[in-house]
């Protein structure tokens, strides 16, 4: 038995979650709108389709900014997590306000010419020979395609057709956008930048994605450190027993497999894979619930003994062996078929 | 203290998650809001903008303007001298939207016509949006010979001549790069916009070294800051620039 | 033809076979290739940009599926 597709599957966290962030939309371009028309101290102020050029083009650069936040701040913190789980609605809101700014530039710097818009944009300015003066629309447009694209696949059923390792690779091209529209602002907007406030704010954007991914990279290699260790064949090492929490997970990152997560439960060790059958949400996020391991996504369950979804589910993971030598936990890096049983180990006295 | 575990799907998030999220909302709401309020408040208009202000047709004039056509290099009308414009004054023309005119230069040129139109105003510089064709009121006469001002090389921006002249903002920069470009493409007059006011004018009408219009290239050169090198000749109250586009420099 | 021309041209073309492959695969495709799509219909509509975007993607997943089914 398995879900069928929805429109969009609202819940009340996902409802609450798209009510702020469109608040936040509706506030920034409210008061931009409202500031930006004030007369400057020439006592001229800008019209309303250039204000509403910057003012969605900014929106949608902070927006990315933020997006791309999310994935490290939720590696760092396990409490932004609520944050990334909802992260497409993010992404399709920020698609939304990308094409608001394109709009408003076709509509007022592409119109009025005997050439239809759409193609003005690749008429008016062909000047890729320079780096001053390059045409710097193009990149807007390029990572507007991108945005677009995910957009258009970020309903569940492209995760199942496409594939994970596909839809993620499509979707990882996010970064490549965010490189295009920092391309697009800096050999446009900045160029005629009279303040420092637009280039301070691309600068701090730049200067802290880096940073919090290196944070969480590193992080990641501190965890990863101590595990995937060759032992003697096959078993690789997982970790220390006191690593261990219980009712969590530690997830072991093999080199050329999936990974895995380790559950601890009333003292047992379990082992399945990362990866939940229903749309490859981290298992290893989730935590054991009424005996059953629950994916942080959807909220999928399957026994820890054999991976199979409780009935009348049919979802089935791969299960793993697992070994204790000392305090250290072994683990042997061939799944199992999904389903198969396998014998907890035993970690400590039963609790009471 | 425990963290809490939080479903995607969950209808009600656990109280630790509630208080976090509370807490970021308000972070991102703020935050939007007061880098909205920093961000739009540095924004400045080079100048007034005629087409993007909504009070249009109350701003626009029709007027009527009497006076000399020339057709090189871009179609100008020469008023006769008055008041204030004690040598004439030249009068850049255009269509509407992104079109210059189509005259027949062959009956028109050095007639005297009147044209009706309205006119964009910024500085110095005056072009008329023309409304229907021109009335020949008089034969051609023989031109007044221009000044030469000497060889000059001149730093500043190559623009269309509409919004630099107010059309639409921010009339420089490279902002408008595209839409300048579409402007040349249909055949909007460009007009060069001098850092360094040069003889108590700013805009200057640019030409080729044969005094005719610049070909394409000119667009590899708009909308940023160039030097160009040239003979500078006045008519009337109008500069003129003859350059050859081969010796100009991007800064 | 310019550049912009043949950019405009493809994009054309590009699209105007996405919006075929799109009807063909919503009305024949999808529920073959995926069972959870069976009786569901609201969110159809929400396909159609990606199945435009992607239309040779489509196609080559649509015959691996359909394939692997017989």
């Amino acid at each position: 038995m398995s879900a069928g597709y929805k429109a969009v599957s609202w819940t009340r966290s996902k409802i609450l979650y798209d009510v702020v962030l469109i608040a936040g939309i509706v506030a920034y371009i409210t008061i931009f709108f409202r500031f930006g028309a004030l007369p400057g101290p020439d006592g001229l102020s800008p019209d309303a389709p250039t204000l509403a050029m910057k003012a969605f083009g900014s929106c949608g650069f902070l927006l990315l900014t933020i997006v791309l936040a999310i994935g490290p701040l939720a590696r760092l913190d396990r409490r932004f997590l609520p944050l990334l789980y909802n992260r497409r609605h993010f992404g399709v809101i920020t698609c939304a306000i990308a094409a608001s700014h394109a709009s408003a530039a076709l509509g007022w710097y592409f119109a009025f010419s005997d050439l239809p818009p759409l193609k003005a944009l690749f008429a008016a300015d062909t000047s890729f020979g320079q780096v001053s003066g390059f045409p710097f629309v193009i990149l807007g447009v390029a990572a507007f395609l991108i945005l677009l694209v995910m957009a258009a696949t970020s309903h569940d059923f492209w995760l199942t057709f496409l594939g994970a390792p596909t839809w993620k690779s499509i979707h990882m091209a996010v970064y490549g956008a965010y490189a295009l529209v920092v391309g697009h602002l800096a050999l446009g907007a900045l160029q005629d930048a009279r303040s420092w406030v637009l280039p301070a704010v691309c600068a701090v954007s730049v200067v802290t994605l880096i940073l919090l991914h290196l944070a969480a990279a590193l992080s990641q290699n501190a965890t990863d450190a101590c595990i995937a260790t060759a032992s003697s064949p096959p078993w690789v090492v997982a970790g220390k027993l006191s690593a261990f929490a219980e009712g969590r997970a530690i997830v072991v990152h093999l080199a050329d497999a999936e990974p895995v997560a380790i559950f601890r439960h009333d003292n047992m060790l379990s082992a399945v894979t990362n990866v939940c059958a229903h749309q490859n949400g981290p298992l290893g996020e989730g935590c054991v619930i009424d005996g059953l391991i629950t994916c942080p996504w959807h909220g999928f369950q399957y026994r820890l003994a054999d991976g199979c979804a409780p009935p009348p589910f049919t979802e089935r993971i791969a299960t793993y062996r697992l070994a204790l030598d000392g305090d250290t936990v072994l683990l042997d890096p061939q799944p199992n078929p999904p389903g198969t049983y396998v014998e907890p180990i035993r970690v400590g006295s039963p609790v009471a | 203290m425990k963290d809490e575990f939080f479903i995607g799907w969950s209808n009600t998030p656990g109280r630790q998650t509630r208080a976090f999220m509370a807490l970021v909302s308000t972070v991102l709401i703020a935050g939007l809001a007061l880098l909205s309020a920093i961000l739009s408040s540095t924004i400045r208009d080079p100048g007034h903008s005629l087409f993007g202000s909504s009070g249009l047709p109350q701003v626009v004039q029709d007027v009527t303007l009497a006076g000399t056509l020339t057709f090189d290099p871009y179609p100008i009308i020469m008023l006769p001298p008055d008041a204030m414009h004690p040598r004439g004054h030249g009068v850049l023309l255009t269509g509407e939207g992104k079109h210059g005119v189509a005259f027949d230069r062959a009956a028109l040129e050095g007639a005297r016509v009147e044209i009706k139109g309205f006119l964009l105003k910024r500085g110095t510089l005056d072009m008329l949006v023309v409304n229907g064709s021109p009335r020949k009121i008089a034969e051609p006469e023989a031109p007044g010979r221009p000044q030469s001002l000497g060889r000059w090389r001149i730093v500043g921006e190559i623009c269309d001549g509409k919004c630099a002249a107010g059309g639409m903002s921010p009339g420089t920069g490279l902002a408008h790069k595209a839409c300048a470009n579409l402007c040349l493409i249909g055949d909007v007059p460009p007009v060069f916009v001098s850092s360094q006011p040069l003889e108590g004018q700013q805009f200057l009408v640019i030409a080729d070294g044969r005094g005719r219009a610049l070909d394409h290239r000119i667009r590899d050169f708009l909308a940023m800051r160039v030097a160009l090198e040239g003979q500078i000749e006045r008519r009337g109250d109008m500069l003129v620039l003859r350059t050859d586009l081969a010796h100009a420099r991007r800064l | 033809m310019t550049f912009a021309d043949l950019v405009y041209w493809c994009g054309l073309v590009y699209g105007g076979l996405g919006l075929g492959v799109a009807a063909a695969f919503l009305v024949f495709g999808l529920d073959r290739v995926d069972r959870s799509a069976r009786g569901s219909f609201a969110f159809r509509p929400l396909l159609v940009p990606g199945l435009v975007l992607l239309w040779p993607v489509v196609i080559a997943n649509w015959r691996r599926l359909l394939l692997r089914g017989t």
